[in-house]
């Protein structure tokens, strides 16, 4: 093999030019571009996301007899939830007339806007989604993303047409959360490798396995009582202030394929 | 025919990359395959294609990561130059036990300054926890993708440029 000998000439070019791009990206110079090259490369590289689902078989479009059996269960559910809704009703009224007299505002509804994953981070230190929305749809950074309905993270960056998601397992992910029935505050915060801890829950509040966690509303742009696990593993320091518990989120997060992003209200 | 089957490979490596393998991952990790090609690249291409070939496959594969665009263009032109060092003053004969030594070498330094880059970035990252967990499973398999490679793109580049100079020839 023949090598020549200008390759210090292309070192020089592209690394200077590679510099500079990670300078414009830093500063922010980049925005308008990388949203529309992103939007161009979206498609082809979210064909292929889906086509490596429909490989691997998380794509229930393929499984006529699975789909049966969900659409079974399915009704089952409404059939339950029906019965509920009633319930719910009821206690309406009731929680109406309660507010009325304690001049409570009534409850915002949300507005939300659906997404398509497009990607995932390629890297080995990251768990992100590069979903097709973004900053012309309303898109801002904080924003909670819900997958089946389920927490599933928040938006870490958006572009003009592009946003990219933080997934709840991401090391980097934390958020204030409560245990649904005992009501314990704590800190939920995703954990290098996989799964989620919740940390700082005082140590006189109960937390058993299987409860359910829900977020709370500190974070003004995370909507409160979302669901983001339960509880598999329950760690009491004996000598500590607070004790932790290890989480599993309800959905499994590696085979995203449609989010809804809450916009507020 | 070459411009166009560099541009084919780079394309197919980056659709694997981005797109299939996070779906599947090996022991949980994510296969550097666009990194191995370029590998690949340097010991049969021209530098010029292997400089474009890694420039814009790279900055391709940063509009869907986290870093500022152009970061994971910044190591791999600066891993093209060490590399090209390397091979021309002290590696200057290329064997299969070489490239494996090379693919490491390329990973270990190409993670590490990607996690330097992060944690510019002000991410939270656990090097440590990969080199643990994830790290001897993503060499072995970037060793065996560099080997396949070399393999194929040299014995399908080798036959390209015989037929070129065979119509030359005949022209």
């Amino acid at each position: 093999m023949k090598k020549s000998s200008n390759f210090f000439k292309y070192f020089i070019i592209l690394f200077v030019i590679s510099g500079a791009l990670v300078l414009g990206s830093f500063f922010g110079v980049l925005n308008p571009v990388i949203g529309p090259a992103t939007r161009i490369v979206s498609p082809v590289v979210s064909f292929f996301d889906s086509l490596s689902q429909k490989i691997k078989g998380n794509d229930t479009d393929l499984n006529v007899e699975e789909l049966k059996k969900n659409n079974d269960d399915l009704r089952r559910k409404i059939n339950e939830l029906t019965l509920e809704i009633s319930a719910l009703k009821e206690l309406k009224v009731e929680n109406e007339s309660l507010r009325a007299q304690l001049k409570f505002s009534e409850s915002i509804a949300q507005k939300t806007v659906a997404a398509t994953v497009v990607s995932r981070d390629p890297s080995n230190f990251s768990k992100t989604i590069v979903i097709d929305r973004g900053s012309k749809n309303g898109i801002k950074k904080g924003m909670a993303v819900l997958s089946d309905g389920f927490f599933a993270g928040k938006i870490y960056d958006v572009t003009s047409y592009t946003a990219t998601v933080l997934l709840l397992t991401d090391s980097n992910f934390e958020i204030s959360g409560f245990v649904q029935e005992s009501r314990a505050l704590g800190l939920v915060k995703g954990q290098i490798g996989s799964g989620l801890v919740m940390e700082m829950i005082p140590q006189d509040e109960k937390v058993s396995i299987n409860d359910t966690i829900v977020t709370s509303n500190i974070q003004s742009e995370i909507p409160e009582g979302l669901v983001v696990g339960k509880v598999t593993e329950v760690d009491k320091e004996s000598q500590g202030l607070f004790q932790k518990a290890s989480v599993v989120p309800f959905i499994n997060l590696e085979q995203l394929k449609y989010v809804v992003i809450v916009l507020g209200g | 025919m070459k411009k166009l089957f560099i541009v084919f490979l780079v394309l197919v490596s980056l659709i694997l990359e981005i797109s299939f393998f996070p779906n599947f991952k090996f022991f949980g990790v994510i296969p550097n395959i666009f990194l191995m090609l370029i590998l690949a690249f340097l010991f049969i291409l021209p530098e010029k294609y292997t400089f474009y070939s890694a420039f814009w496959g790279s900055l391709m594969l940063g509009l869907f990561s986290n870093l500022f665009l152009g970061s994971e263009a910044l190591v791999i032109i600066f891993l093209l130059l060490i590399l090209i060092l390397s091979h021309t003053y002290i590696f200057t004969s290329i064997n299969y036990f070489l490239l494996i030594f090379f693919s490491f070498f390329v990973t270990l330094f190409y993670d590490s300054l990607i996690l330097i880059f992060y944690k510019l970035a002000g991410y939270k990252t656990d090097f440590i926890y990969f080199l643990k967990n994830g790290f001897l499973f993503q060499i072995l398999i970037n060793g065996l993708l560099v080997i396949i490679f070399y393999y194929l793109i040299g014995h399908f580049w080798e036959n390209l440029i015989k037929k070129e100079e065979r119509s030359r020839l005949l022209r």
